[in-house]
């Protein structure tokens, strides 16, 4: 939602601070904006080039933020298109990820040979992005991708859901439809029902992912994190639910570090709030009006209840934790700014279904993947061509120099279009063309 | 509260209009359609006339506007999980019966004009409401069940094309709703849900004025607005006005196919009878590089879908017989992102497939033979083991050119 003040749309206008996060194709920074009251913000830049090529999902991505306003949802101020960037400007969660913010806590804890109860927090934490998945889940979407990592933690104990990245619109233009049916989530918190593809799934798939979420803040890690996704699946499939007692923190890693928690005793309450969610059959699983109902979280709706548990969490995990997007969270960004990532692509082998014959319908376009190992040419074959290439299809350097005979060649269209009246159109070709495929593009290459 | 039992007007006059204490509980238990549109009706008056009871009357209409969108979406989920009813949807028949009623039927206009003056969460209400009324009968086993209603709401859409119309396409415009980005959001997703109405969507286009009048300014405007949900949602939007298919990807759907052809045939109408203003002055100005990377890339696959859709033939042969165009199209053929010089290529190849190539086609062909077939050779290698059919036609493109 655009306050009355409105943020730039332009790329120049921001001071990229420090990187939050890194992912294939997006970088996340800390950022200001360059105004005599800077204002701060994270802005997420994420290569439109290299992202799976369907152009809608991004679209609806960023509108599904714009279109929503929630103390728990993460609001975008604004996103622009910076050459082949997006760039996504939205609120900045200065202690990052509830999983991150948490560990970091308990790490400090432990160092300082002090116990910690997380429950609290944990509770607190389920309970406000209850709040904003039930605003979404009112706006007819689905989120598809509720995990620690996605629930964000501001300084002073707000929480609030990021990454639409996969969240499906139910109510997409006014017919709801009856079910979901794309494949996607992170397999580790994805409901069975989410897997099998058979029935379809809808909202109760986030209350799935919800459950996964407490135990993986609990635990810190979601159960089967240690095996491949294809593993997961099946795992998740034909396997009762995970609970707090269905796999140990200590078997998962390999790394001490991340042995962090040792003896918190999780009460039944918490425990059977945790079951209700990871129930297999969603038709069981609760809505988040019913949660939010329910025994386990009934107390949170009391407004000084909460502003308590806020209070705690801000003194007990935040005031521990390093803001996220800092210089000194980052040191070694400089070479790293988005435009200067190197990154090369090649299209993607995976054939799509496409219509036969001469209607080519484009809606998907096509995938992209990391790699540069398929290259056919050389970037010095592509250049020489291009440059050639340019030179014949009439760029304004060739046809001024006037070396060889496609200059010549250029010059004798340019009166044969006089004749046609249509000199303007030419000339202004000729500077279009200067202007945009003029020496610096082969450079850029 | 009683006042559901209550005809409309009691129920205003028991005091709930004016936020007495209890009202807004009353409204998210209302089960009476027809009371919580006028409540709507007089809750907006209140808010044009921006006085100190306006804060209070947008809470209102916010209550109401979203216990009536709770209403519409909550029969069709229990009617749908019920096989056997076979009834009419009486919430749905009631707020098409008040809303295109005598008494209300200035209700819809007067919203959309005033959507930005609404709460934040009520013009999502407004939206979905009409976006429901407008499509409900084409999806779902229960569609027929809807059928009916829908196309009484669609008639009265008709009735007053221009109002409503004129509204959705000028309301994209953010200046006119302070600046919210949202509104436009709201007008784009109703406007595409007008054009899956071949008849709302024929009256769209139907003269050269209408064309300039609800076309243009999203070619002129929309598209090269800088926030990027506006831009993109107005490229959508074109994209469905061009090509005359709402389905897009995953939300395909059974759009029979003679409303698809019914939609074409318009479409290849209105693209061939207004040409120059589209073709020559301004979808150009789309593909160059003043334009953002988003709106290339999705105008780039507008034009080979039109050019590759069969009943714009006569666009088609026009367009590859122009010179600029192919120069156009060559400048994207080596663009640095392999999205837009695949998406070209798609259209280069009917450059050079035309039998009838004009000699200022051929000769610019020709000039550049030798370096168009390395290029061409080059491009997207990697892509023919898979896609067969891509490396069929190139194989086939190159030897046309070769054979010049």
């Amino acid at each position: 939602m655009s306050g009355p003040s409105e943020w730039p749309t332009d790329a120049s206008h921001y001071a990229l601070i420090g990187k939050i996060g890194q992912g294939a194709f997006a970088s996340v920074w800390g950022a200001r904006t360059k105004e005599e009251s800077s204002r701060d913000c994270a802005v997420k830049v994420l290569n439109l080039d290299h992202v799976d090529s369907n152009l809608a999902e991004i679209r609806l991505e960023v509108q599904a933020m714009r279109l929503s306003s929630h103390p728990n949802v993460l609001a975008c101020h604004t996103a622009f298109v910076q050459k082949t960037d997006l760039w996504l400007v939205t609120q900045i969660m200065r202690k990052g990820s509830s999983l991150h913010s948490l560990q970091s806590a308990r790490r400090r804890y432990r160092d300082e040979n002090k116990g910690c109860r997380m429950e609290d927090h944990i509770l607190y934490i389920f309970h406000e992005t209850l709040l904003g998945l039930k605003y979404i889940h009112d706006n007819g979407q689905i989120h598809r991708d509720i995990k620690a990592g996605n629930i964000l933690l501001d300084g002073n104990g707000d929480v609030r859901i990021a990454d639409f990245g996969v969240s499906g619109w139910l109510e997409q233009a006014g017919s709801k439809q009856d079910r979901a049916k794309t494949f996607v989530g992170t397999p580790c918190w994805m409901a069975p029902e989410v897997m099998e593809q058979i029935h379809g799934y809808d909202y109760r798939a986030d209350i799935w992912s919800l459950g996964i979420t407490a135990l993986e803040l609990a635990k810190g890690y979601a159960p089967y994190a240690k095996y491949p996704p294809m593993k997961v699946l099946i795992l998740t499939i034909q396997e009762d639910p995970p609970n707090l007692d269905s796999y140990d923190e200590e078997d998962e890693g390999d790394d001490a570090l991340d042995q962090l928690v040792v003896d918190e005793e999780w009460s039944s309450s918490f425990r059977s709030l945790v079951d209700t969610c990871l129930q297999k059959n969603p038709a069981r699983r609760p809505t988040t009006q019913e949660l939010l109902q329910s025994k386990h979280l009934n107390s949170l709706n009391d407004e000084a209840k909460r502003d308590k548990r806020r209070e705690a969490i801000r003194k007990e995990v935040c005031d521990l934790v390093q803001d996220v997007g800092t210089e000194s969270a980052e040191s070694n960004s400089a070479n790293q700014l988005p435009g200067n990532t190197p990154v090369s692509i090649v299209l993607s082998q995976q054939d799509e279904s496409r219509p036969q014959g001469t209607t080519w319908v484009f809606a998907d376009g096509s995938q992209v993947l990391a790699s540069s190992t398929n290259n056919a040419a050389t970037v010095d074959d592509v250049m020489n061509d291009l440059d050639q290439f340019g030179m014949q299809t009439g760029g304004e350097h060739y046809a001024r120099g006037a070396e060889g005979e496609e200059a010549i060649d250029i010059n004798e269209e340019c009166r044969v279009k006089e004749d046609d009246g249509e000199e303007d159109d030419l000339n202004k070709f000729m500077d279009d063309f200067e202007l945009n495929t003029g020496g610096e593009n082969f450079k850029r290459l | 509260m009683t006042s559901e039992n209550k005809g409309p007007f009691e129920w205003l006059s028991g005091g709930l209009i004016f936020g007495k204490k209890g009202g807004i509980e009353g409204v998210d238990s209302c089960k009476d359609v027809g009371a919580l549109i006028t409540g709507m009706d007089e809750n907006l008056k209140e808010i044009c006339l921006q006085q100190e009871s306006s804060a209070e009357a947008a809470k209102f209409l916010e209550a109401r506007s979203s216990r009536l969108r709770f209403l519409l979406y909550e029969e069709r989920r229990i009617t749908s999980s019920q096989e056997s009813r076979r009834s009419s949807p009486a919430v749905a028949g009631a707020t098409v019966g008040a809303l295109t009623g005598d008494s209300m039927s200035h209700l819809v206009p007067r919203l959309l004009d005033n959507l930005g003056a609404l709460p934040f969460e009520s013009r999502k209400h407004v939206a979905s409401i009409v976006n429901y009324l407008l499509v409900c009968g084409l999806e779902g086993s229960d569609g027929h069940l809807y059928q009916p209603l829908m196309n009484s709401f669609r008639d009265y859409v008709a009735s007053r094309y221009d109002e409503i119309i004129s509204t959705l396409v000028k309301g994209h415009d953010c200046e006119l709703h302070g600046g919210q980005a949202d509104c436009s959001l709201h007008f784009g997703s109703m406007l595409r849900s007008c054009l899956r109405h071949v008849a709302l969507y024929q009256q769209l286009t139907i003269t050269t004025e209408r064309t300039q009048r609800f076309v243009f300014p999203f070619l002129d405007k929309y598209v090269h607005l800088p926030n990027f949900d506006v831009s993109s949602d107005a490229m959508e939007t074109l994209r469905i006005i061009f090509t005359g298919s709402s389905s897009s990807g995953a939300t395909a759907h059974q759009h029979d196919e003679q409303t698809q052809q019914a939609m074409a045939e318009i479409a290849a109408n209105f693209l061939t009878r207004d040409y120059d203003a589209i073709w020559v002055q301004r979808f150009p100005l789309l593909l160059t590089e003043t334009a953002n990377y988003m709106t290339r890339r999705m105008a780039l696959q507008i034009l080979s879908t039109v050019l590759l859709t069969r009943s714009n033939y006569a666009v088609m042969i026009k367009y590859v017989a122009e010179r600029r165009n192919l120069v156009l199209v060559m400048k994207l053929l080596r663009d640095t992102s392999p999205h837009i010089t695949l998406d070209a290529f798609h259209v280069f190849k009917v450059f050079v497939a035309n039998p009838n190539k004009p000699p200022e086609i051929i000769k610019i062909l020709k000039d550049n033979k030798e370096k168009l077939c390395r290029y061409l050779e080059t491009l997207h290698k990697d892509r023919e083991e898979a896609d067969t059919q891509f490396r069929d036609e190139k194989a086939l493109i190159i030897a046309t050119i070769e054979g010049l």
